[in-house]
């Protein structure tokens, strides 16, 4: 006879709720609505099993950290020089220089996909002085942008596992692939023009569960979702603090330009068809 | 089985619970995330020796909280089927 909080209970149920006990301390990402990158924080992946037969929920540090990493004060000074929340589809396996990328190896070996249920970013809106002069300063509007009729989707990612020797513990790392902006995003995201690779279902499973080649790999992570497929809000600015994003209505923004999307044309539109 | 209930909200003593189901492990499980910042919490079902479903936090150590919520979720879902 076992107990499980007062209630005596099988042995069976018993492990089956201590079981659920690990499981739900592996999860501790699930409470929270939004993710903000520079927190670090964890959130879900999906990883395949070593046979690629199936696949399991895992969750990683968002901010790849290379094995090399001696402690978290050098991991930390490496994801502030390099940011390492997200990588270039273009740059997967050769940098802006020609040569071999950090992200090289992991996009060979270690590929995952990372659950998202919304993206938010801040439009940059110019200001202006009191006598009508452009200023430096830019106001920042955030959207939260989700795929029409999904609940969640997925980005193309990959993983690290790096060593934390203070703790003694293996930690996941994750960063997910970011490819030229469709044009709601051109919109939205007006001071880099990127956006998250969303990969179809096809996809996601072709780059989480088969051995495609480094050319195949580049062209599934340059994968630009349309803008016909996406729907975008403005949201309260304490996104931050609230952990959650709130629909906010700014009355002197203006609408977004959806008169170009029914004729749109992108170069990496997988999800035609 | 029945569909994973969307995220949804209930009113427990005086505050908005903010509660979510996901299904981990093989099992079903709620996680209530508290207005006033109290730490939150996971709540699931459990069987007992006389094959009584009772509602359990994982961990162990909130039971009184776990059965007093549950009891809130499970009479939402019944409502909402009618």
């Amino acid at each position: 006879m076992c107990y499980y909080n007062g209630q005596r209970v099988t042995r069976a149920e018993f492990i089956q709720l201590k079981q659920l006990e690990k499981a739900v301390k592996n999860y501790d990402f699930l409470d929270t609505g939004v993710h903000n990158g520079f927190n670090y924080a964890p959130c879900a992946i999906l990883v395949s099993t070593d046979d690629r037969r199936d696949f399991e929920i895992q969750q990683a540090e968002w901010g790849f950290i290379p094995g090399y990493a001696k402690d978290r004060e050098e991991a930390k000074k490496f994801r502030g020089m390099y940011t390492t929340l997200n990588f270039k589809a273009e740059n997967l396996f050769k940098n802006e220089a020609g040569k071999k990328s950090m992200w090289a190896e992991a996009a060979r070996q270690r590929r995952c996909l990372v659950l998202s249920t919304g993206i938010i970013e801040s439009m940059h809106v110019p200001t202006y002085g009191k006598k009508g002069q452009l200023l430096k300063a830019t106001d920042k509007v955030p959207y939260q942008i989700g795929i029409v009729g999904k609940e969640y989707f997925w980005f193309a990612g990959v993983y690290n596992d790096w060593f934390d020797k203070e703790v003694g513990q293996w930690v996941r790392t994750v960063a997910f692939g970011t490819t030229a902006a469709n044009g709601i995003m051109q919109q939205i995201h007006n001071s880099k023009k990127r956006m998250p690779t969303i990969l179809t279902d096809d996809l996601a499973w072709e780059w989480l569960m088969e051995q495609p080649s480094e050319e195949r790999l580049t062209e599934i992570a340059l994968t630009q979702i349309p803008s016909k497929l996406m729907e975008a809000c403005t949201i309260d600015k304490d996104y931050r603090f609230a952990g959650e994003a709130t629909p906010l209505n700014y009355p002197d923004h203006p609408a977004l330009d959806l008169s170009f999307v029914d004729q749109e044309q992108l170069d990496f539109d997988h999800w035609r068809n | 089985m029945r569909d994973l209930e969307p995220p949804f909200e209930l009113h427990f003593n005086e505050e908005l619970l903010h509660i979510a189901e996901h299904e981990i492990a093989g099992k079903r499980v709620f996680y209530v995330n508290f207005s006033s910042g109290l730490k939150p919490l996971v709540i699931g079902v459990g069987l007992n020796l006389r094959d009584q479903k009772f509602w359990t936090s994982i961990p162990e150590g909130r039971q009184k909280e776990a059965a007093a919520i549950g009891k809130l979720i499970a009479v939402y879902i019944r409502n909402k089927r009618k």
